[in-house]
């Protein structure tokens, strides 16, 4: 009798100790996956993030190589050399395209939005567009003959005639706009991927045609334009 | 020794293991014998410890090769951390030189321009540049701060207590539509290829990535834009959410060029310009 009952009560433990061993070893394998994984996914952003500057800072110092050489010869053009002149007007024509005061071409792609169901096309639906196309890499956007530039403002403005203004131009609210948008040539089809999940969602209550074409013309910001005097 | 008549008896002091009755032989009496069954528990047993020790090992053997991979790690890691920092240092200094440069650069470039009889284009270019964001912009004006809330509230499915890359958007085109002249976001300025984006606990702007709290700087008319701040409907909203929106009015505000060069490179480079002036 006392022997079965040691038996039994070293099997009780024997048999704790087992559970306990078991549920710690299905403990310690969850939560070892799970450290493990956090460590990995740690290291993989580290990783990026030393990539990221570790490219920036190639292109920076490239840049101060460039800018170092600039800076030279336009001390040998203050002691009589006569080529920084051409360096000058490239660097002008630089600054202008990138202010958008060149009217442009190249390949990209036209969107043709139409108030729906909505009645009236928002200046919050334009805004979203142009900050999807930048971000997908527009080099040169434009709504109907406004040139978009850093300091566009586009705003939603009247009640009873609702309109948008756009560089200080005002468009009726009810009225079709074409947002054109230059691409690098390579990256025309990604950033029609890109631009396109957002216009499925802006489809909803708007009608929107999107075509892409080998010659998009942009014009340059007007001379005239707010935002242009503004600055 | 005498046989029962229903079987064979085993004897119970030679201990052997036996073999269930064959069918049609008649069963004993009791299946086991006290050292059969006593065998039987002691080959449990082992198989129990055995079970056990097995079970000890492998669970020690996991704790050892954790903590060989999470020291490995950690070394990694630390090796990254430590060649990020030098990057980051590195990063700083050429940012530095940088700026420094193209300001001498601006300067030569006015000096060429003028002792050559060219002031006219001298101004120009300096609006023009200004008009790009490539230099920078001094003058009084607003700075907004955008903080997520302090407020941890689990229900809040939307994640609408902390702020999101539309709000920044949001704010940024605001200050356009008030006529701001120059903006700049953690001091990245915005230019005509700027993008706000969301990736995960951070935004993009400007090919970088700032995480809370967002500072909104903007060279403009500081008393209109303020007001014009303080009773917009969408960020009093945003404020009632849990959402920090702090503006105040700044004077000497200076807001960097855009310094990118490899940006304006590639835009010249694939821009093909018509009606050139």
């Amino acid at each position: 009798m006392k022997r079965k009952m040691t038996l039994s009560t070293g099997a009780i433990i024997v048999f704790f100790v087992l559970g306990l061993l078991i549920a710690l070893q299905l403990k310690s394998i969850n939560e070892n996956n799970l450290l493990a994984d956090n460590a990995n996914q740690d290291l993989v952003e580290l990783q990026e993030q030393v990539m990221t500057l570790m490219r920036e800072n190639a292109d920076l110092s490239d840049q101060n190589q460039n800018l170092s050489d600039l800076i030279t010869s336009m001390g040998a053009e203050l002691s009589g050399d006569n080529i920084t002149l051409q360096t000058i007007m490239d660097e002008k024509l630089k600054a202008e395209i990138f202010a958008g005061l060149t009217d442009v071409s190249g390949s990209g792609i036209q969107v043709i939005m139409d108030p729906g169901t909505d009645v009236n096309v928002k200046a919050s639906r334009l805004l979203l567009l142009i900050n999807e196309m930048r971000s997908s890499g527009a080099l040169a956007i434009s709504i109907n003959t406004d040139r978009i530039v850093a300091m566009t403002e586009i705003r939603d403005t009247g009640t009873t005639n609702p309109q948008i203004v756009i560089n200080g131009n005002s468009y009726p609210a009810a009225s079709q706009f074409v947002i054109r948008a230059i691409y690098n040539e390579e990256d025309i089809n990604r950033s029609l991927q890109l631009v396109d999940n957002l216009i499925g969602q802006l489809q909803t209550v708007s009608i929107i045609t999107v075509s892409s074409s080998d010659s998009i013309s942009i014009p340059k910001l007007s001379e005239d334009s707010l935002t242009n005097r503004q600055i | 020794m005498p046989m029962s008549s229903d079987g064979a008896k085993f004897n119970k002091e030679k201990v052997s293991v036996s073999l269930p009755a064959a069918p049609g032989e008649s069963q004993p009496d009791k299946r086991f014998t006290k050292a059969q069954r006593r065998l039987v528990e002691n080959l449990l047993y082992m198989m129990l410890l055995l079970i056990l020790s097995f079970f000890f090992t492998m669970q020690i053997r996991e704790g050892i090769s954790v903590q060989k991979q999470l020291s490995s790690s950690n070394e990694k890691r630390l090796a990254y951390q430590q060649q990020l920092n030098d990057l980051k240092t590195e990063n700083l200094n050429l940012q530095e030189q940088n700026t420094l440069l193209a300001e001498k650069k601006d300067l030569l470039t006015e000096t060429v321009l003028n002792e050559q009889g060219y002031s006219e284009l001298a101004a120009e270019l300096v609006e023009i540049r200004k008009l790009a964001g490539l230099t920078s912009v001094d003058g009084n004006g607003v700075t907004i701060t955008l903080r997520d809330s302090t407020i941890t509230d689990t229900s809040d499915t939307n994640q609408s207590s902390l702020i999101h890359s539309q709000d920044v958007q949001y704010i940024v085109d605001l200050l356009k539509s008030a006529g701001a002249s120059a903006i700049a976001i953690n001091g990245e300025r915005i230019v005509c290829t700027t993008s706000i984006v969301c990736t995960g606990p951070t935004i993009r702007v400007n090919n970088s990535r700032y995480p809370v709290p967002y500072v909104i700087t903007a060279v403009c008319d500081p008393e209109s834009t303020y007001d014009i701040l303080q009773n917009d409907a969408q960020i009093l909203f945003r404020l009632s959410e849990g959402v920090e929106v702090a503006f105040e009015k700044s004077t000497d505000l200076s807001i960097p060029a855009f310094s990118d060069s490899t940006i304006v490179d590639s835009l010249s480079e694939e821009l093909e310009v018509i009606n050139p002036s």
